[in-house]
């Protein structure tokens, strides 16, 4: 028995035969086996061809359109709208910063008792800490130079605690919340 | 014309530059089928595909609407690639490998069909393999044929090859599939059968 060629099978599997070849070929495939299983092998082998198996990475638009076209700026207008939770901030931590500051200091406000004796009880509490800390030195045998708590140092502590805070909430609270981009 | 296609090069053509990202979303998996088979690794695929996107969006003004969005686009996707494999010294994807002339009207081949059953999934990842082992001048074409779903002349204008040297390319890339996946299901039913 004369089979199929190759190439029969293959426009018959595509339906791309004509009329009268795609006929030829039913009729032969009613009488043999080998041609039948040719068949159904290319049959089976085009749907698998038709998968894709590949996919680009995640972020790959995003990358192309960067490159084509990238986002504009912002206005002046809207980076300071961007930036007031910003200032608020900032205003937040400088309002601390002041408080600390005056608390520690021989600063006093006339009419105001509670704030008067807040601070003290701050100062005091304070002044227990840094003198069992002095005696835990010593008694550690280990000579230091003695820590001046003066009102400057004060200030470079807070203000670094300061800075320190400004960044944390400036770079993960606000913008996730926000998710503005800067 | 895809429709949609239409829709969104008229609003980049407008003006609206971030709805090309629309045409990058629908083409890049399919394209990047294409690359990974032209140059056998994923990453300078990507690379490619992002430079061809982008040779995409700089030439889309003179795009003249002769032919669909995508066998444009698949053509850019070629000529990168093609480039980059001849920066890498194959030159064999643009010669003709003396497959211009006559269709081949091949018979069967002497494999003898194996009379066996086998898992879909398993016979799918065993094509797969077996397409990424062909020349990257079958694989391409190939590609084109099942997963861009081209005609015979679709694929012409992509690959700018003679209609001649497509059908060979494509007859002779379904023939040594045909034959190495068969090879590998004879070899997996032997090892059962060794088991």
């Amino acid at each position: 028995m004369t089979h199929l060629t190759m190439s029969q099978i293959l426009h018959f599997v595509d339906g791309a035969a004509d009329y009268a070849t795609q006929a030829q070929c039913t009729n032969h495939l009613a009488v043999c086996e080998r041609c039948r299983k040719e068949v159904e092998i290319q049959k089976n082998l085009s749907k698998s061809a038709r998968k894709n198996p590949y996919a680009t990475s995640l972020r790959f638009t995003e990358r192309v359109m960067t490159r084509v076209a990238p986002q504009p700026g912002f206005s002046w207008t809207t980076k300071i709208l961007n930036n007031v939770a910003n200032v608020f901030a900032m205003m937040l931590v400088l309002g601390v910063l002041g408080y600390a500051i005056s608390s520690t200091s021989s600063f006093k406000l006339e009419g105001s008792p509670e704030f008067s004796s807040l601070s003290k009880s701050f100062t005091d509490s304070y002044t227990k800490l840094k003198e069992s800390v002095q005696q835990r030195t010593n008694d550690l045998t280990v000579k230091v130079q003695p820590v001046s708590s003066s009102r400057s140092q004060r200030f470079v502590i807070f203000a670094l605690f300061a800075l320190i805070t400004l960044g944390v909430v400036d770079r993960f609270l606000l913008r996730q919340l926000t998710k503005t981009k800067l | 014309m895809n429709d949609l296609d239409f829709q969104v090069i008229q609003k980049v053509l407008a003006g609206e530059k971030r709805a090309y990202a629309q045409l990058v979303d629908r083409h890049k998996d399919k394209a990047m089928a294409l690359a990974v088979r032209m140059l056998k690794n994923h990453q300078d695929a990507e690379e490619a595909l992002q430079d061809a996107f982008i040779r995409a969006f700089n030439a889309l003004p003179r795009f003249e609407w002769k032919s669909s969005f995508s066998t444009w686009f698949y053509r850019i996707v070629y000529n990168v690639c093609a480039t980059a494999l001849s920066k890498k010294g194959s030159a064999q994807l643009l010669s003709l490998d003396g497959e211009e002339g006559n269709e081949t009207f091949g018979l069967l081949s002497d494999i003898e069909l194996p009379d066996i059953e086998f898992e879909l999934d398993e016979f799918r990842q065993i094509v797969q393999e077996e397409i990424n082992k062909l020349p990257h001048t079958y694989a391409s074409v190939l590609t084109l044929f099942f997963i861009q779903e081209m005609s015979y002349e679709e694929i012409v204008e992509t690959s700018e090859l003679p209609l001649g040297t497509v059908k060979n390319r494509l007859f002779r890339a379904r023939t040594m599939l045909r034959d190495a996946v068969l090879k590998r299901l004879i070899e997996v039913v032997r090892k059962e059968k060794v088991a």
